[in-house]
Protein backbone atom coordinates (compact mmCIF):
# COMPACT_ATOMS: atom_id res chain seq x y z
CA UNK A 1 0.00 0.00 0.00
CA UNK A 2 0.99 3.64 -0.43
CA UNK A 3 1.26 5.17 3.00
CA UNK A 4 1.75 8.88 3.62
CA UNK A 5 3.10 9.75 7.07
CA UNK A 6 2.70 13.36 8.26
CA UNK A 7 4.43 14.10 11.53
CA UNK A 8 6.12 17.13 13.03
CA UNK A 9 8.52 14.99 15.09
CA UNK A 10 11.13 13.86 12.58
CA UNK A 11 12.67 11.14 14.71
CA UNK A 12 9.33 9.52 15.45
CA UNK A 13 8.36 9.64 11.76
CA UNK A 14 11.65 7.98 10.87
CA UNK A 15 11.15 4.99 13.17
CA UNK A 16 7.58 4.59 11.90
CA UNK A 17 8.76 4.72 8.29
CA UNK A 18 11.35 1.99 8.92
CA UNK A 19 8.75 -0.27 10.51
CA UNK A 20 6.24 0.23 7.68
CA UNK A 21 8.82 -0.32 4.95
CA UNK A 22 9.78 -3.57 6.69
CA UNK A 23 6.14 -4.66 6.29
CA UNK A 24 6.50 -4.11 2.56
CA UNK A 25 4.73 -0.80 2.12
CA UNK A 26 5.59 2.15 -0.03
CA UNK A 27 6.06 5.00 2.43
CA UNK A 28 6.37 8.75 2.01
CA UNK A 29 7.17 10.89 5.04
CA UNK A 30 6.53 14.62 5.23
CA UNK A 31 6.53 17.21 7.96
CA UNK A 32 3.20 19.04 8.24
CA UNK A 33 2.77 22.53 6.90
CA UNK A 34 0.97 24.80 4.53
CA UNK A 35 -0.09 23.69 1.09
CA UNK A 36 2.24 20.77 0.67
CA UNK A 37 -0.53 18.50 1.97
CA UNK A 38 -2.78 19.14 -1.04
CA UNK A 39 0.02 18.45 -3.51
CA UNK A 40 1.28 15.39 -1.66
CA UNK A 41 -2.09 13.67 -1.64
CA UNK A 42 -2.58 14.43 -5.30
CA UNK A 43 0.81 13.24 -6.49
CA UNK A 44 1.41 10.30 -4.14
CA UNK A 45 -2.19 8.93 -4.15
CA UNK A 46 -1.94 7.32 -0.72
CA UNK A 47 -4.19 4.46 0.36
CA UNK A 48 -3.57 5.42 3.94
CA UNK A 49 -2.48 8.66 5.58
CA UNK A 50 -1.07 8.38 9.09
CA UNK A 51 -0.92 11.74 10.78
CA UNK A 52 0.13 13.20 14.09
CA UNK A 53 -3.32 13.83 15.61
CA UNK A 54 -2.15 16.95 17.38
CA UNK A 55 -1.03 18.78 14.28
CA UNK A 56 -3.18 21.81 13.42
CA UNK A 57 -2.66 20.87 9.77
CA UNK A 58 -5.06 17.98 10.15
CA UNK A 59 -7.91 20.32 9.32
CA UNK A 60 -6.33 20.86 5.93
CA UNK A 61 -6.43 17.08 5.43
CA UNK A 62 -10.15 17.21 6.22
CA UNK A 63 -10.53 19.51 3.23
CA UNK A 64 -8.63 17.07 1.01
CA UNK A 65 -10.86 14.25 2.22
CA UNK A 66 -14.04 16.14 1.36
CA UNK A 67 -13.03 17.55 -2.00
CA UNK A 68 -10.62 15.15 -3.74
CA UNK A 69 -11.87 12.38 -6.00
CA UNK A 70 -9.75 9.58 -4.64
CA UNK A 71 -9.72 10.85 -1.16
CA UNK A 72 -8.62 9.12 2.00
CA UNK A 73 -11.42 9.71 4.55
CA UNK A 74 -11.27 9.80 8.35
CA UNK A 75 -10.90 6.23 9.60
CA UNK A 76 -13.17 6.98 12.51
CA UNK A 77 -16.23 6.57 10.30
CA UNK A 78 -15.19 3.29 8.68
CA UNK A 79 -14.63 1.19 11.72
CA UNK A 80 -17.25 -1.11 13.13
CA UNK A 81 -17.52 -1.86 16.82
CA UNK A 82 -14.74 -4.43 17.06
CA UNK A 83 -12.28 -2.06 15.37
CA UNK A 84 -13.14 0.78 17.68
CA UNK A 85 -10.74 -0.32 20.39
CA UNK A 86 -7.63 -0.09 18.23
CA UNK A 87 -8.78 3.26 16.86
CA UNK A 88 -9.44 4.52 20.37
CA UNK A 89 -5.96 3.42 21.38
CA UNK A 90 -4.43 5.11 18.38
CA UNK A 91 -6.15 8.40 19.08
CA UNK A 92 -5.09 8.23 22.70
CA UNK A 93 -1.54 7.68 21.52
CA UNK A 94 -1.85 10.72 19.24
CA UNK A 95 -2.15 8.86 15.91
CA UNK A 96 -4.88 9.59 13.43
CA UNK A 97 -5.50 7.90 10.10
CA UNK A 98 -7.31 8.50 6.83
CA UNK A 99 -8.06 5.59 4.51
CA UNK A 100 -9.43 5.32 0.98
CA UNK A 101 -12.87 3.93 0.30
CA UNK A 102 -13.06 0.19 -0.06
CA UNK A 103 -10.06 -0.57 2.10
CA UNK A 104 -11.01 -2.96 4.89
CA UNK A 105 -10.40 -1.47 8.31
CA UNK A 106 -8.84 -4.75 9.53
CA UNK A 107 -6.08 -4.35 6.94
CA UNK A 108 -5.28 -1.03 8.53
CA UNK A 109 -5.30 -2.39 12.06
CA UNK A 110 -1.81 -3.82 11.88
CA UNK A 111 -0.53 -0.51 10.51
CA UNK A 112 -2.18 1.34 13.35
CA UNK A 113 -0.67 -1.02 15.89
CA UNK A 114 2.77 -0.27 14.50
CA UNK A 115 2.10 3.46 14.64
CA UNK A 116 0.69 3.26 18.15
CA UNK A 117 3.80 1.59 19.52
CA UNK A 118 6.09 4.14 17.84
CA UNK A 119 4.04 7.06 19.07
CA UNK A 120 3.70 5.74 22.60
CA UNK A 121 7.46 5.68 22.94
CA UNK A 122 7.46 9.40 22.32
CA UNK A 123 4.30 10.36 24.10
CA UNK A 124 4.59 13.05 26.72
CA UNK A 125 2.09 11.75 29.21
CA UNK A 126 3.72 13.56 32.09
CA UNK A 127 2.35 16.98 31.19
CA UNK A 128 -1.24 15.74 30.94
CA UNK A 129 -1.05 13.83 34.21
CA UNK A 130 0.35 16.85 36.00
CA UNK A 131 -2.46 19.03 34.69
CA UNK A 132 -5.09 16.58 35.95
CA UNK A 133 -3.42 16.47 39.36
CA UNK A 134 -3.29 20.29 39.48
CA UNK A 135 -6.98 20.48 38.67
CA UNK A 136 -7.89 18.04 41.41
CA UNK A 137 -5.83 20.07 43.86
CA UNK A 138 -7.55 23.29 42.70
CA UNK A 139 -10.93 21.76 43.21
CA UNK A 140 -10.13 20.63 46.75
CA UNK A 141 -8.79 24.06 47.72
CA UNK A 142 -11.83 25.86 46.27
CA UNK A 143 -14.23 23.48 48.00
CA UNK A 144 -12.52 23.99 51.32
CA UNK A 145 -12.47 27.78 50.98
CA UNK A 146 -16.14 27.78 50.01
CA UNK A 147 -16.97 25.83 53.17
CA UNK A 148 -14.96 28.21 55.33
CA UNK A 149 -16.61 31.26 53.81
CA UNK A 150 -20.08 29.75 54.31
CA UNK A 151 -19.24 29.05 57.95
CA UNK A 152 -17.55 32.33 58.84
CA UNK A 153 -19.61 34.68 56.72
CA UNK A 154 -22.83 32.72 57.36
CA UNK A 155 -23.70 32.83 53.68
CA UNK A 156 -24.95 30.28 51.18
CA UNK A 157 -22.95 28.51 48.48
CA UNK A 158 -23.84 30.95 45.73
CA UNK A 159 -22.77 33.96 47.80
CA UNK A 160 -19.53 32.24 48.75
CA UNK A 161 -18.68 31.67 45.09
CA UNK A 162 -19.71 35.20 44.16
CA UNK A 163 -17.43 36.60 46.88
CA UNK A 164 -14.46 34.54 45.70
CA UNK A 165 -15.09 35.48 42.07
CA UNK A 166 -15.12 39.16 43.00
CA UNK A 167 -11.88 38.85 44.96
CA UNK A 168 -10.23 36.95 42.12
CA UNK A 169 -11.24 39.70 39.72
CA UNK A 170 -10.09 42.52 41.95
CA UNK A 171 -6.69 40.92 42.33
CA UNK A 172 -6.54 39.48 38.80
CA UNK A 173 -5.66 35.99 39.95
CA UNK A 174 -7.10 32.50 39.55
CA UNK A 175 -9.96 31.36 41.77
CA UNK A 176 -7.75 28.67 43.31
CA UNK A 177 -5.27 31.31 44.48
CA UNK A 178 -8.00 33.33 46.20
CA UNK A 179 -9.28 30.12 47.75
CA UNK A 180 -5.81 29.52 49.20
CA UNK A 181 -5.84 33.05 50.68
CA UNK A 182 -9.24 32.34 52.24
CA UNK A 183 -7.90 29.13 53.78
CA UNK A 184 -4.83 30.94 55.10
CA UNK A 185 -7.08 33.54 56.70
CA UNK A 186 -9.81 31.34 58.23
CA UNK A 187 -8.33 27.87 58.10
CA UNK B 1 -30.50 27.12 42.40
CA UNK B 2 -29.83 23.55 43.31
CA UNK B 3 -28.05 23.26 46.65
CA UNK B 4 -26.75 19.77 46.75
CA UNK B 5 -23.69 18.64 48.59
CA UNK B 6 -23.90 15.20 47.03
CA UNK B 7 -20.58 13.40 46.52
CA UNK B 8 -18.52 14.32 43.48
CA UNK B 9 -20.17 13.48 40.17
CA UNK B 10 -18.62 11.57 37.32
CA UNK B 11 -15.97 13.56 35.52
CA UNK B 12 -17.21 15.23 32.33
CA UNK B 13 -14.53 15.82 29.70
CA UNK B 14 -15.06 18.82 27.43
CA UNK B 15 -12.84 19.60 24.44
CA UNK B 16 -12.19 23.03 22.97
CA UNK B 17 -10.06 24.74 20.35
CA UNK B 18 -8.18 27.76 21.75
CA UNK B 19 -10.26 30.68 20.41
CA UNK B 20 -12.05 33.64 22.01
CA UNK B 21 -15.40 31.93 21.55
CA UNK B 22 -14.33 29.05 23.82
CA UNK B 23 -14.60 31.66 26.59
CA UNK B 24 -17.92 30.35 28.03
CA UNK B 25 -16.26 27.00 28.85
CA UNK B 26 -13.10 28.54 30.25
CA UNK B 27 -15.05 31.05 32.34
CA UNK B 28 -17.44 28.37 33.63
CA UNK B 29 -14.35 26.54 34.83
CA UNK B 30 -12.28 29.45 36.16
CA UNK B 31 -15.11 31.45 37.72
CA UNK B 32 -16.43 28.33 39.45
CA UNK B 33 -19.80 27.98 37.67
CA UNK B 34 -19.14 24.27 37.06
CA UNK B 35 -18.21 23.82 40.71
CA UNK B 36 -21.44 25.51 41.78
CA UNK B 37 -23.28 22.76 39.92
CA UNK B 38 -21.13 20.26 41.76
CA UNK B 39 -19.66 19.16 38.44
CA UNK B 40 -16.18 17.80 37.97
CA UNK B 41 -15.16 19.13 34.56
CA UNK B 42 -11.86 18.53 32.79
CA UNK B 43 -11.22 20.82 29.81
CA UNK B 44 -9.18 19.29 26.98
CA UNK B 45 -7.41 21.73 24.67
CA UNK B 46 -7.28 20.37 21.11
CA UNK B 47 -5.23 21.79 18.27
CA UNK B 48 -7.67 21.03 15.47
CA UNK B 49 -11.35 20.42 14.74
CA UNK B 50 -10.68 16.92 13.41
CA UNK B 51 -9.40 15.87 16.83
CA UNK B 52 -12.53 17.26 18.47
CA UNK B 53 -14.63 15.17 16.09
CA UNK B 54 -12.60 11.97 16.51
CA UNK B 55 -12.48 12.12 20.30
CA UNK B 56 -16.16 12.97 20.61
CA UNK B 57 -17.07 10.14 18.20
CA UNK B 58 -15.21 7.58 20.27
CA UNK B 59 -16.25 8.93 23.64
CA UNK B 60 -12.74 10.03 24.61
CA UNK B 61 -14.38 13.35 25.41
CA UNK B 62 -18.07 13.80 26.27
CA UNK B 63 -18.78 17.28 24.94
CA UNK B 64 -17.01 19.97 22.95
CA UNK B 65 -16.85 23.54 21.76
CA UNK B 66 -17.80 22.81 18.17
CA UNK B 67 -18.45 24.44 14.81
CA UNK B 68 -22.24 24.27 14.42
CA UNK B 69 -22.05 22.73 10.90
CA UNK B 70 -19.82 19.91 12.23
CA UNK B 71 -22.69 18.70 14.39
CA UNK B 72 -24.77 18.24 11.24
CA UNK B 73 -21.90 16.79 9.20
CA UNK B 74 -21.65 13.96 11.75
CA UNK B 75 -25.13 12.81 10.65
CA UNK B 76 -24.26 12.39 6.99
CA UNK B 77 -23.53 9.02 5.42
CA UNK B 78 -21.03 8.52 3.95
CA UNK B 79 -18.61 8.97 5.61
CA UNK B 80 -20.36 8.36 8.93
CA UNK B 81 -22.55 5.29 9.23
CA UNK B 82 -22.90 4.90 12.98
CA UNK B 83 -25.52 6.69 15.02
CA UNK B 84 -23.36 6.38 18.10
CA UNK B 85 -20.65 8.42 16.44
CA UNK B 86 -22.92 11.35 15.77
CA UNK B 87 -23.40 14.54 17.76
CA UNK B 88 -26.23 16.68 19.07
CA UNK B 89 -26.55 20.02 20.79
CA UNK B 90 -29.01 21.82 23.02
CA UNK B 91 -27.07 25.08 23.33
CA UNK B 92 -25.38 27.65 21.12
CA UNK B 93 -22.33 29.45 22.52
CA UNK B 94 -23.38 32.81 21.06
CA UNK B 95 -23.82 34.72 17.81
CA UNK B 96 -21.06 35.95 15.48
CA UNK B 97 -17.41 36.42 16.38
CA UNK B 98 -15.70 35.98 13.00
CA UNK B 99 -14.20 38.61 10.76
CA UNK B 100 -12.89 38.80 7.22
CA UNK B 101 -9.33 39.95 6.67
CA UNK B 102 -7.64 40.94 3.41
CA UNK B 103 -3.94 40.53 2.65
CA UNK B 104 -1.99 43.79 2.42
CA UNK B 105 -1.25 43.43 -1.32
CA UNK B 106 -4.91 42.76 -2.16
CA UNK B 107 -6.06 45.57 0.16
CA UNK B 108 -3.79 47.98 -1.73
CA UNK B 109 -4.73 46.54 -5.11
CA UNK B 110 -8.42 47.18 -4.35
CA UNK B 111 -7.72 50.63 -2.94
CA UNK B 112 -9.75 49.54 0.05
CA UNK B 113 -8.68 52.28 2.46
CA UNK B 114 -11.71 54.30 3.62
CA UNK B 115 -14.13 52.37 1.41
CA UNK B 116 -17.41 50.79 2.47
CA UNK B 117 -17.78 47.03 2.35
CA UNK B 118 -19.87 47.15 -0.83
CA UNK B 119 -17.33 49.40 -2.54
CA UNK B 120 -14.57 46.95 -1.59
CA UNK B 121 -16.62 44.02 -2.89
CA UNK B 122 -17.28 45.83 -6.19
CA UNK B 123 -13.53 46.37 -6.55
CA UNK B 124 -12.94 42.72 -5.67
CA UNK B 125 -15.36 41.57 -8.38
CA UNK B 126 -13.71 43.81 -10.97
CA UNK B 127 -10.32 42.44 -9.94
CA UNK B 128 -11.46 38.80 -10.13
CA UNK B 129 -13.14 39.38 -13.53
CA UNK B 130 -9.97 40.90 -14.95
CA UNK B 131 -7.58 38.37 -13.45
CA UNK B 132 -6.37 35.19 -15.09
CA UNK B 133 -5.42 33.42 -11.90
CA UNK B 134 -7.72 32.45 -9.06
CA UNK B 135 -7.63 34.15 -5.69
CA UNK B 136 -7.38 31.86 -2.65
CA UNK B 137 -9.62 32.30 0.38
CA UNK B 138 -8.89 30.67 3.75
CA UNK B 139 -11.54 28.94 5.85
CA UNK B 140 -10.98 26.90 9.02
CA UNK B 141 -12.91 23.74 8.11
CA UNK B 142 -15.06 22.47 5.25
CA UNK B 143 -18.04 22.27 7.63
CA UNK B 144 -17.90 25.67 9.31
CA UNK B 145 -19.75 28.98 9.40
CA UNK B 146 -16.50 30.44 8.09
CA UNK B 147 -17.03 28.59 4.82
CA UNK B 148 -20.65 29.76 4.77
CA UNK B 149 -19.67 33.38 5.44
CA UNK B 150 -17.14 33.27 2.61
CA UNK B 151 -19.88 31.96 0.30
CA UNK B 152 -22.19 34.77 1.47
CA UNK B 153 -19.42 37.29 0.80
CA UNK B 154 -19.00 35.93 -2.75
CA UNK B 155 -22.72 36.07 -3.31
CA UNK B 156 -22.92 39.67 -2.11
CA UNK B 157 -20.03 40.58 -4.41
CA UNK B 158 -21.65 38.72 -7.32
CA UNK B 159 -18.55 36.57 -7.79
CA UNK B 160 -18.93 33.02 -9.08
CA UNK B 161 -17.62 30.48 -6.58
CA UNK B 162 -15.58 28.79 -9.31
CA UNK B 163 -13.57 31.97 -9.76
CA UNK B 164 -11.86 31.54 -6.41
CA UNK B 165 -10.47 28.68 -4.40
CA UNK B 166 -11.30 28.03 -0.75
CA UNK B 167 -8.55 26.28 1.19
CA UNK B 168 -8.68 25.06 4.75
CA UNK B 169 -6.04 26.62 7.01
CA UNK B 170 -6.10 26.07 10.78
CA UNK B 171 -6.65 29.29 12.80
CA UNK B 172 -3.18 29.20 14.37
CA UNK B 173 -1.60 29.26 10.89
CA UNK B 174 -3.89 31.92 9.41
CA UNK B 175 -1.71 34.96 10.13
CA UNK B 176 1.36 33.29 8.60
CA UNK B 177 -0.69 32.12 5.62
CA UNK B 178 -1.83 35.64 4.73
CA UNK B 179 1.61 37.13 5.37
CA UNK B 180 3.28 34.52 3.14
CA UNK B 181 0.73 35.01 0.37
CA UNK B 182 -0.78 31.52 0.67
CA UNK B 183 -4.22 33.11 1.01
CA UNK B 184 -5.45 36.49 -0.21
CA UNK B 185 -8.40 36.74 2.16
CA UNK B 186 -9.54 34.72 5.15
CA UNK B 187 -12.44 34.24 7.50
CA UNK B 188 -11.45 33.21 11.02
CA UNK B 189 -12.57 33.68 14.63
CA UNK B 190 -10.87 36.03 17.07
CA UNK B 191 -8.20 36.72 18.13
CA UNK B 192 -6.68 35.86 14.75
CA UNK B 193 -8.08 38.80 12.75
CA UNK B 194 -6.90 41.24 15.39
CA UNK B 195 -3.57 39.39 15.49
CA UNK B 196 -3.17 39.84 11.72
CA UNK B 197 -3.75 43.59 12.14
CA UNK B 198 -1.41 43.79 15.16
CA UNK B 199 1.31 42.12 13.12
CA UNK B 200 0.50 44.24 10.06
CA UNK B 201 -0.04 41.06 8.04
CA UNK B 202 -3.52 42.00 6.85
CA UNK B 203 -6.52 44.29 7.39
CA UNK B 204 -10.02 43.49 8.63
CA UNK B 205 -12.62 44.56 6.05
CA UNK B 206 -15.76 43.38 7.82
CA UNK B 207 -17.19 41.36 10.64
CA UNK B 208 -19.25 38.24 10.11
CA UNK B 209 -22.22 40.18 11.46
CA UNK B 210 -22.05 42.50 8.43
CA UNK B 211 -23.01 39.48 6.33
CA UNK B 212 -25.48 37.95 8.83
CA UNK B 213 -26.42 40.04 11.85
CA UNK B 214 -27.06 37.16 14.26
CA UNK B 215 -25.21 34.26 12.70
CA UNK B 216 -24.86 30.92 14.46
CA UNK B 217 -21.27 30.00 15.22
CA UNK B 218 -20.13 27.50 17.89
CA UNK B 219 -22.33 25.19 19.93
CA UNK B 220 -21.73 22.85 22.81
CA UNK B 221 -21.72 19.57 20.88
CA UNK B 222 -22.31 16.31 22.72
CA UNK B 223 -21.75 12.73 21.76
CA UNK B 224 -25.36 11.64 21.07
CA UNK B 225 -25.02 8.48 23.11
CA UNK B 226 -23.59 10.37 26.10
CA UNK B 227 -26.44 12.89 25.84
CA UNK B 228 -29.06 10.11 25.87
CA UNK B 229 -27.53 8.44 28.91
CA UNK B 230 -26.67 11.55 30.96
CA UNK B 231 -29.57 13.95 30.63
CA UNK B 232 -29.31 15.38 34.16
CA UNK B 233 -25.57 15.94 33.91
CA UNK B 234 -26.05 17.56 30.50
CA UNK B 235 -28.54 20.01 32.01
CA UNK B 236 -26.15 20.93 34.82
CA UNK B 237 -23.30 21.49 32.37
CA UNK B 238 -25.51 23.80 30.31
CA UNK B 239 -26.69 25.69 33.40
CA UNK B 240 -23.07 26.48 34.27
CA UNK B 241 -22.25 27.54 30.70
CA UNK B 242 -25.34 29.75 30.36
CA UNK B 243 -24.31 31.52 33.58
CA UNK B 244 -20.78 31.94 32.21
CA UNK B 245 -22.22 33.47 29.01
CA UNK B 246 -24.28 35.87 31.13
CA UNK B 247 -21.16 36.77 33.12
CA UNK B 248 -19.20 37.38 29.90
CA UNK B 249 -21.63 40.07 28.75
CA UNK B 250 -20.76 42.42 31.62
CA UNK B 251 -18.29 45.00 30.27
CA UNK B 252 -16.65 45.09 33.72
CA UNK B 253 -15.70 41.45 33.36
CA UNK B 254 -13.88 41.82 30.06
CA UNK B 255 -10.41 42.45 31.50
CA UNK B 256 -10.64 39.48 33.84
CA UNK B 257 -11.96 37.26 31.04
CA UNK B 258 -9.01 38.26 28.84
CA UNK B 259 -6.57 37.43 31.65
CA UNK B 260 -8.09 34.03 32.31
CA UNK B 261 -8.26 33.16 28.62
CA UNK B 262 -4.70 34.32 27.96
CA UNK B 263 -3.16 31.94 30.50
CA UNK B 264 -0.75 29.26 29.41
CA UNK B 265 -3.24 26.47 30.03
CA UNK B 266 -5.86 28.00 27.70
CA UNK B 267 -5.18 30.29 24.73
CA UNK B 268 -1.55 30.89 25.71
CA UNK B 269 -1.32 34.33 24.11
CA UNK B 270 -1.07 37.97 25.17
CA UNK B 271 -4.00 39.23 27.25
CA UNK B 272 -3.50 42.57 25.53
CA UNK B 273 -4.31 41.01 22.18
CA UNK B 274 -7.38 39.29 23.62
CA UNK B 275 -8.64 42.42 25.31
CA UNK B 276 -8.18 44.31 22.08
CA UNK B 277 -10.05 41.63 20.13
CA UNK B 278 -12.91 41.56 22.64
CA UNK B 279 -13.22 45.26 23.50
CA UNK B 280 -12.97 46.43 19.90
CA UNK B 281 -16.10 44.53 19.14
CA UNK B 282 -17.86 46.14 22.10
CA UNK B 283 -16.93 49.58 20.83
CA UNK B 284 -18.35 48.77 17.46
CA UNK B 285 -21.60 47.89 19.10
CA UNK B 286 -21.68 51.35 20.66
CA UNK B 287 -21.65 52.70 17.11
CA UNK B 288 -24.98 51.08 16.58
CA UNK B 289 -24.03 47.95 14.66
CA UNK B 290 -24.11 44.43 16.05
CA UNK B 291 -20.54 43.62 15.19
CA UNK B 292 -19.50 42.09 18.45
CA UNK B 293 -19.56 38.54 19.64
CA UNK B 294 -22.85 38.09 21.49
CA UNK B 295 -22.46 35.52 24.24
CA UNK B 296 -25.84 35.74 25.95
CA UNK B 297 -28.31 38.51 25.09
CA UNK B 298 -31.00 38.25 22.38
CA UNK B 299 -31.32 34.56 23.20
CA UNK B 300 -27.84 33.86 21.90
CA UNK B 301 -27.78 30.43 23.56
CA UNK B 302 -30.94 29.14 21.88
CA UNK B 303 -30.55 26.19 19.47
CA UNK B 304 -32.79 27.88 16.88
CA UNK B 305 -34.56 25.48 14.50
CA UNK B 306 -34.17 28.14 11.78
CA UNK B 307 -30.39 27.94 12.17
CA UNK B 308 -30.51 24.14 12.09
CA UNK B 309 -32.42 24.25 8.81
CA UNK B 310 -30.15 26.87 7.27
CA UNK B 311 -26.96 25.03 8.20
CA UNK B 312 -28.22 21.61 7.10
CA UNK B 313 -29.40 23.03 3.76
CA UNK B 314 -26.07 24.78 3.21
CA UNK B 315 -24.17 21.46 3.43
CA UNK B 316 -25.98 20.26 0.28
CA UNK B 317 -26.25 23.60 -1.51
CA UNK B 318 -24.55 23.39 -4.92
CA UNK B 319 -23.15 26.89 -4.32
CA UNK B 320 -21.11 25.37 -1.49
CA UNK B 321 -17.63 24.41 -2.69
CA UNK B 322 -17.62 21.65 -0.06
CA UNK B 323 -21.11 20.36 -0.84
CA UNK B 324 -21.40 16.61 -0.33
CA UNK B 325 -23.72 14.10 -1.96
CA UNK B 326 -24.34 12.06 1.18
CA UNK B 327 -27.62 11.31 2.92
CA UNK B 328 -28.99 12.13 6.34
CA UNK B 329 -28.58 9.46 9.01
CA UNK B 330 -30.96 11.48 11.21
CA UNK B 331 -33.60 13.98 10.10
CA UNK B 332 -31.71 17.30 10.42
CA UNK B 333 -34.54 18.90 12.40
CA UNK B 334 -33.90 16.41 15.21
CA UNK B 335 -30.29 17.36 15.86
CA UNK B 336 -30.86 20.57 17.86
CA UNK B 337 -32.65 19.80 21.14
CA UNK B 338 -34.93 22.70 22.07
CA UNK B 339 -36.55 20.86 24.96
CA UNK B 340 -33.34 20.50 26.99
CA UNK B 341 -32.49 24.14 26.31
CA UNK B 342 -35.93 25.23 27.61
CA UNK B 343 -35.48 23.13 30.70
CA UNK B 344 -32.09 24.71 31.40
CA UNK B 345 -33.41 28.27 31.00
CA UNK B 346 -36.48 27.59 33.13
CA UNK B 347 -34.41 26.04 35.91
CA UNK B 348 -32.26 29.20 35.96
CA UNK B 349 -35.34 31.41 36.13
CA UNK B 350 -34.58 32.82 32.66
CA UNK B 351 -37.23 33.36 29.97
CA UNK B 352 -37.57 30.77 27.19
CA UNK B 353 -38.07 32.45 23.82
CA UNK B 354 -40.71 31.43 21.32
CA UNK B 355 -39.19 29.24 18.59
CA UNK B 356 -40.42 31.76 15.99
CA UNK B 357 -38.43 34.63 17.47
CA UNK B 358 -35.05 33.88 15.93
CA UNK B 359 -33.41 37.33 15.56
CA UNK B 360 -31.95 38.73 12.35
CA UNK B 361 -32.81 37.94 8.76
CA UNK B 362 -31.62 34.59 7.46
CA UNK B 363 -29.50 35.32 4.38
CA UNK B 364 -29.99 33.37 1.16
CA UNK B 365 -27.01 31.32 0.11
Amino acid sequence: MNILVIDQIAKRAETLEQALVKLGHNVMVRPPGKYAIYQMVESFQPDVVIVDADSPDRDTLEDVSVTSDRCPRPIIFFANDEDDEVIRQSIQAGVSAYIVDGLQPNRVKSLLNVAISRFEQHQQLKGELKKTRDELADRKVIDKAKGLLMKHKVCDEEAAFAAMRKMAMNKNVRLAEIAQDVIDLFG
Amino acid sequence: MQKTSAPTQQTVRIGYVPLVDAAPLIIAKEAGFFLEENLDIVLHRESNWASIRDKLSLGLIDAAHMLAPMVFASHITPPNSHHDKSFMTAMALGYNGNAITLSNPLFDELNAEGKSLDEILAALKAYVDASESKLTFGSVHPFSMHTNLLLLLLKRAGIDKDKIEIKVIPPVRMVDAIRDGLVDLFCVGEPWNTAAQFEKAGKIICYGSDLWSHAPEKVLGLNSKFARQNRETHIKVLRAIVRACQWLEEPDHMAQAALWLASKRYLDCSSDLLLHAMVNQWQNQANGSAQRKIFFSQNANAPWPQHAKWISDAIFNPRNTFATDGQWLTPPDQIYDWEIFSQVMTSLGLPVPNTDDCPGTLPKL
